[in-house]
């Protein structure tokens, strides 16, 4: 009994070591990371530094858009300034009256306007009997997926840009973007197992593992240093294994497959990836993802590279760019099923899904359950749950929202809710 | 009246005591009626809880059926029984104390080493992971077996049954301090409270008994339940009365235990269900509460309504867009409230006097009085300023009017009620759009506002001409369609000419009594006609649908831009040049329509469409539309590409699929070989499909185009008012690939789809290619591919819908409150900012120009118009 104990405790420590050893690891990337996002920030807080005063823009009452535009409309067409300035108060005054008016429930027309296409695309698909072309379906699964802020996208893939060397040089890009794949041993290697003598010898397949960019003697080297028990006895790419007699058969196959299963090379993640020529650079896409080793990589361009899961971007690069990045895909994916849905709707969703700081997806587990209302929860899913919790709790319904004062059967106070009108007798 | 408004509620447990003092009757016995049919006392259905039947009084009030809200009795378990809906709360805390003296296992030391919230589930939890490593107690050194919990309600000591009894002793001994600390509030809630030793009887008015047609007594779910609760109660206190064995009472204390936890929930997980006598599962509290069918969503968030009524939609294109026909025998149903004032009081008085139009009236001693025909004359005479008279609806009342499923709220909007005869509704075919109305059997519902704040707030937010523009995208959604875009076509088309005859015909349509001169000799042109309903100082110039798709068939026309005749140009109210197509009137590519609903008071839009509704249909009858086999013949030009067309997929298939079985195949990223192969295949039918649509179209485009062109289908093709150049590739060119699921047919047969192929074939023929027209009929094997594809596209919406109206569900579920406040932010209603400014720029996107705020040209040009 004690003796197993302290090979677990062994084992443990190691793990303890080596997790502590990534963390530094991790650390030390995020570091970096900060350090190339600072580069970029640091311009932006010098030009904040100057002008603690209002911007012009800001000065005036217009957006930065509609004034840049109406600047460069004035600039040319060579107007003069009195009709510049005559053209921006003009602006300005249409400008105000386009704002939205106070009490509009832009919620629920954020949500109908992303909900009601929904149902559109499906009953559209059904006049065409399924011809090739105008096959719609999958578009519905990738809107829910990053609603919902699900944190593994079904089809999650990365867009690579390269630095300025790789991304005109198509050999070395090339190169780059297969050593990315990640490399099991068992993709490399060929056994042969002994099962009489014990022995177990691996043979390095020097072809396949020239294509992944790794050199074959390397391997069996990192290889033998895995190994605990038995003798190794290396022979060019050959790595020879023999046990003890009293050593369980069932063990050595057990090493052996976690052995085969370590990660030799690539990026853990990384399925697959293909070069592309694309506005006159190359770039990789990859089925797979793994932001932060990628981005930790010197040949890549972190300023550019992106993947398409939401969450991942949330933890690597923080709130803001997860934000952007939800906007970017709602919208992109609405526009490849032909919808037409106006941005400030996406916004106001990717507004409400991170403005805790994490990504909350609209499901029970994200914003439904920050609500703090019990009736609001009660009435979405798990019913009883909900009561339950909050009888134990002791909890207050305040009757701050909708649903709950739709349940108790009270106004609400949305809209024409949020003013009173009195009419005289 | 009194305006009771509730501001807060409170939820939490109630204590025994709290039960006992709220019970207006203790129940002893599980009886329910006696032989005469009368309530038993002290039995489930004492008159003390309530009335349910008409005539009797409840002995608690004394009030009638109506008046009497019913009250709570109790029942005094003869064992504590576990609540097992908390049963898990309580096993945390028995996790966390000594048996033997109730404190908390933690020494209190290490206790104050915690950095949480005392109260908070963190500190329960990080307090309970420490006991577990605890085997003696720190205060009385008592050593104990873990606590466990056989769920939902039975607890083990170590491997020892541990009974109710016993665990409510034990909770008793925990301090209010140790229970703050575990996670319980002491003054909302003491731990031992969730050991049950009274039960709270609901009121007979939530669980009535039913009178079957028989004479029979119908006893409600809860009921059923409640008695056999109390049943096995009496049965166990019999028993230990007479001093029976452990054994026994066991078995009846748990047999208590299941009745209790099937009374609250009887689909508790490893609980077998209690159920009626005809194998039919109760419905108990839970039960009522959950689900779509639950108290919550069902009765709750979805509230039944008066004054509304239900009916089939018909079309009528001569009444106007914001009208709606309404059955004389609905709008004899509904009523309308008006308050008697120094300006109606005469009107009121006729009404009443003279037509059956008036129902009752409410005096302001809130007396009713129902007009009938003796009272009439009485009842007119002593109307008084304050009164409020009753009337049916009438011309011009303000109604709203909506279709399910209520996608977005242009799903509801205000109409103007016009009586007509018929059962239907009636509504102008424009509406149909944002209803997404058709007229195959759809029914449709009608509200009618009751206050003066209602109908104002109808009338101005949600009139039909008030809505024209989506706020969705920020372009027109109330548009015509099919028909109605067909017929301004054929009305706007350069070549048609109206005799003077058929001309006035229109004109009388329109209600002219200034008539324009003919432009064309004795004839009047469609452009002329359509002229006279835009408004004098309209100027317009845009691409017409005919020139856009000029322009992708990279004709002529496109070199000539505003210059070509198939450029609309509209001057001072009057058409120059262009067809009137979807580009002007569709669904958000209609600049006309935009430009109408935007720039110009709201009644110009809605005027516009009444009188182009009223006489398209004269237009399409008079030039007539027609539909037939020899438009989808096609000459020799064609039928020659198509061959070709057909060849190339072939060959270039076959190109493939030696490819694909060599390993060769340049694969698309995140694709596999099989996958790559069988997209490069979808892509490659399409290819090739897409080069004969394309010279199909040119030659259909061309027809329309020619001096006298055939009035028929492909020129609502041309106008975009249905049907596209797949539709017509289709029936005309060949089918081309068949898809399922957006790749191409594969299960069927092992390896291959149809017996017809050999197996292992992936070749295009044998992978669903459809080489025939719809025209010419399908081959055998092809009209099967066909069905794989149709049926898909069934299985599909059925599939979609619901996925797409769960996924709805939680977006409005989740959005619902964020709504804009006095300061332009976006605040939730627990008052928390998601944006300072919402959208960014703050502009309401139904305001803007397909998101486009302001275009800073056309401002500019409108200053120097000035």
């Amino acid at each position: 009994m004690p003796k197993k104990k302290t090979v677990k405790t062994k084992t443990l420590k190691k793990k303890i070591k080596a997790s502590v050893k990534k963390t530094k690891k991790a650390k030390k990337t995020v570091k970096k990371i900060k350090k190339a996002v600072k580069k970029k920030k640091t311009v932006k807080t010098v030009v904040k530094k100057e002008k603690p005063v209002k911007k012009d823009w800001e000065d005036f009452g217009l957006p930065k858009l509609v004034w840049d535009e109406t600047h460069s409309f004035a600039a040319e067409n060579n107007l003069s300034d009195a009709e510049k300035q005559k053209l921006l108060d003009e602006i300005k005054s249409m400008y105000n009256a386009l704002q939205v008016e106070n009490g509009e429930a832009v919620g629920i027309v954020a949500a109908q306007s992303l909900g009601e296409p929904g149902t559109q695309l499906t009953l559209r698909t059904k006049h065409f009997a399924g011809a090739a072309e105008v096959s719609v379906g999958s578009g519905i699964q990738r809107v829910e997926e990053i609603v919902d802020g699900r944190s593994k996208a079904r089809y999650a893939t990365m867009t690579i840009y390269l630095n300025e060397e790789l991304r005109k040089d198509e050999q070395k890009a090339d190169a780059f973007a297969k050593s990315l794949i990640n490399v099991r041993a068992q993709d490399l290697v060929s056994i042969n197992e002994d099962f009489d003598k014990r022995t177990v010898s691996i043979e390095v397949n020097v072809k396949k593992a020239k294509e992944n960019q790794i050199e074959a003697e390397e391997l069996v080297e990192k290889l033998k240093s895995q190994i605990e028990n038995g003798k190794t006895s290396k022979r060019k790419n050959v790595l020879t294994i023999n046990y003890d007699k009293k050593h369980p058969l069932l063990k050595i196959r057990k090493e052996l497959i976690k052995l085969l299963k370590k990660r030799v090379g690539g990026v853990a993640g990384i399925e697959k990836t293909i070069l592309f020529h694309e506005n006159g650079e190359y770039i990789i896409k990859t089925s797979g993802t793994n932001l932060k080793s990628v981005l930790r990589k010197k040949e890549v361009d972190p300023t550019r590279t992106i993947t398409n899961d939401i969450v991942e971007i949330s933890k690597v690069l923080g709130i803001e760019a997860s934000r952007t990045a939800l906007i970017e895909e709602l919208n992109k994916t609405l526009e490849e099923n032909g919808i037409l849905v106006d941005i400030r709707h996406i916004i106001l969703l990717a507004d409400l899904v991170s403005f805790s700081g994490e990504i909350k997806g609209t499901v029970r587990t994200g914003v439904m359950r920050a609500k703090s209302s019990p009736f609001a929860k009660a009435a979405f899913e798990e019913t009883t749950k909900h009561l339950l919790a909050a009888a134990f709790k002791g909890e207050k319904e305040k009757l701050q929202g909708v649903i709950e004062n739709i349940i108790v059967g009270q106004p609400i106070k949305l809209g024409t809710g949020v003013v009173k009108l009195i009419m005289k007798e | 009246m009194l305006e009771k408004k509730i501001k807060e509620l409170e939820f939490g447990l109630m204590s025994p005591e709290m039960i006992r003092k709220m019970s207006v009757v203790e129940i002893k016995t599980p009886e329910t009626y006696d032989k005469d049919g009368y309530p038993v006392e002290e039995g489930l259905m004492d008159l003390h809880m309530g009335v349910i039947s008409p005539g009797m009084r409840c002995k608690t009030d004394g009030q009638t059926m109506k008046n009497c809200p019913g009250y709570f009795g109790h029942l005094e378990m003869v064992r504590p029984i576990i609540h097992p809906k908390f049963s898990i709360n309580l096993e945390k805390l028995l996790m966390s104390t000594c048996r033997k003296c109730g404190k908390i296992l933690v020494p209190a030391e290490k206790i104050k080493a915690i950095r949480s919230k005392p109260g908070s589930e963190e500190m329960a939890k990080k307090i309970r992971d420490k006991a577990k490593t605890i085997k003696k107690c720190p205060h009385c050194s008592k050593k104990d077996e873990k606590i466990s919990l056989d769920k939902p309600t039975n607890f083990y000591l170590g491997k020892e049954r541990i009974y109710p009894a016993e665990i409510r002793e034990w909770v008793e001994r925990v301090s209010d301090e140790d229970a703050l600390l575990l996670g319980f509030k002491p003054d909302i809630l003491r731990p031992e409270w969730l050991i049950m030793t009274v039960l709270p009887v609901p009121p007979i008015t939530i669980r009535p008994s039913i009178t079957l047609e028989t004479g029979m007594k119908s006893e409600d779910d809860l009921t059923h339940k409640l008695v056999d609760i109390i049943r096995i109660n009496t049965r166990l206190k019999d028993n230990i009365d007479a001093g029976a064995p452990q054994l026994i009472i066991e078995d009846l204390w748990d047999l208590l235990q299941y009745h209790v936890t099937t009374y609250f929930d009887n689909q508790t997980a490893g609980v077998p269900p209690a159920k009626h006598r005809s194998g039919r599962a109760l419905r108990t509290l839970v039960q009522r509460l959950k689900g779509k069918k639950g108290r919550f969503r069902y009765n709750l968030t979805g509230k039944r309504v008066n004054f509304a009524a239900r009916s089939t939609i018909s079309p009528d294109p001569f009444i106007s867009i914001n009208e709606i026909g309404v059955p004389q025998r609905i709008a004899d149903d509904l009523t309308v409230p008006e308050k008697v004032l120094d300006w109606n009081k005469k009107d009121l008085q006729k009404l009443i006097k003279e037509t059956d139009k008036a129902v009752s009236v409410l005096r302001t001693d809130q007396r009713r009085k129902i007009v009938t025909e003796e009272t009439r004359k009485e009842i007119a005479k002593e109307l008084d300023l304050g009164f409020i008279v009753e009337r049916k609806l009438q011309d011009g009342d303000i109604v709203l009017f909506n279709r399910q499923p209520s996608l977005h709220r242009l799903s509801m909007l205000a109409h103007k009620v016009r009586i007509m005869d018929g059962k239907t509704f009636r509504l102008n075919p424009v509406v149909c759009k944002p209803y997404n109305a058709d007229f195959d059997g759809d029914e449709m519902n009608m509200h009618v506002p009751q206050t003066q704040e209602g109908i104002a707030e109808a009338r101005e937010l949600m009139y039909v001409q008030e809505q024209v523009i989506s706020p969705r995208y920020g372009a027109p959604v109330i548009v015509l369609d099919e028909d109605g875009i067909t017929g301004t076509y054929i009305l706007t088309m350069d070549q048609t000419e109206f005799s003077e005859k058929e001309a006035f015909k229109l004109f009388y349509e329109l209600g002219f009594d200034k008539f324009p001169k003919p432009d064309r000799g004795k004839n009047y042109s469609g452009k002329l006609i359509f002229s006279q309903l835009l408004p004098k100082d309209l100027n317009l110039s845009y691409k017409s649908k005919t020139f856009e798709v000029l322009e992708k068939l990279d004709s002529k026309e496109k070199t000539l831009g505003e210059k070509s005749k198939h450029w609309v140009h509209i001057k001072n109210g009057k058409l120059i040049s262009g067809t009137i197509d979807e580009n002007s009137l569709g669904e958000i590519s209609g600049v006309l329509i935009d430009t109408l609903a935007r720039e110009y008071p709201h009644d110009v839009i809605s005027n516009f469409y009444n009188k182009l509704n009223k006489i398209i249909g004269w237009v399409i009858t008079i030039k007539g539309l027609t539909v037939g086999l020899d438009e989808y013949e096609i000459n020799d030009k064609i039928k020659k590409l198509r061959e070709k067309a057909v060849k190339e997929e072939l060959d270039e298939a076959e190109k493939l699929v030696k490819e694909y079985k060599k390993g060769s195949l340049q694969l698309i990223p995140g694709r596999t070989l099989d996958e790559s192969f069988e997209t490069k295949m979808l892509q490659l039918g399409a290819k090739v499909k897409g080069k004969v649509e394309k010279e199909l179209m040119k030659e259909k485009l061309e027809s329309v185009l020619q001096e006298n062109p055939v009035l028929n289908t492909s020129l609502m093709i041309i106008a975009g008012s249905r049907g596209n150049a797949t539709n017509l590739m289709n029936i005309a060119g060949f089918w081309g690939q068949a898809s399922v699921r957006a790749g191409r047919p594969k299960s069927g047969f092992s390896n291959r789809i149809l017996a017809l192929s050999q197996k292992g074939d992936v070749g295009a023929t044998a992978g669903g290619f459809i080489e025939q027209s719809l025209l010419e009929g399908l081959k055998g094997s092809e009209y099967f591919y066909h069905s794989i594809g149709g049926r898909q596209g069934e299985v599909d919406t059925g599939v979609s819908t619901k996925v797409s109206g769960y996924l709805y569900r939680r977006l409005a579920n989740s959005l619902k409150e964020l709504s804009v406040k006095n300061d332009a932010t976006v605040r939730t209603s627990a008052n928390k900012i998601v944006q300072l400014k919402y959208g960014e720029d703050g502009v309401f996107p139904m305001k803007t120009k397909k998101g486009k705020a302001i275009d800073v040209a056309k401002v500019f040009k409108k200053i120097k118009q000035k």
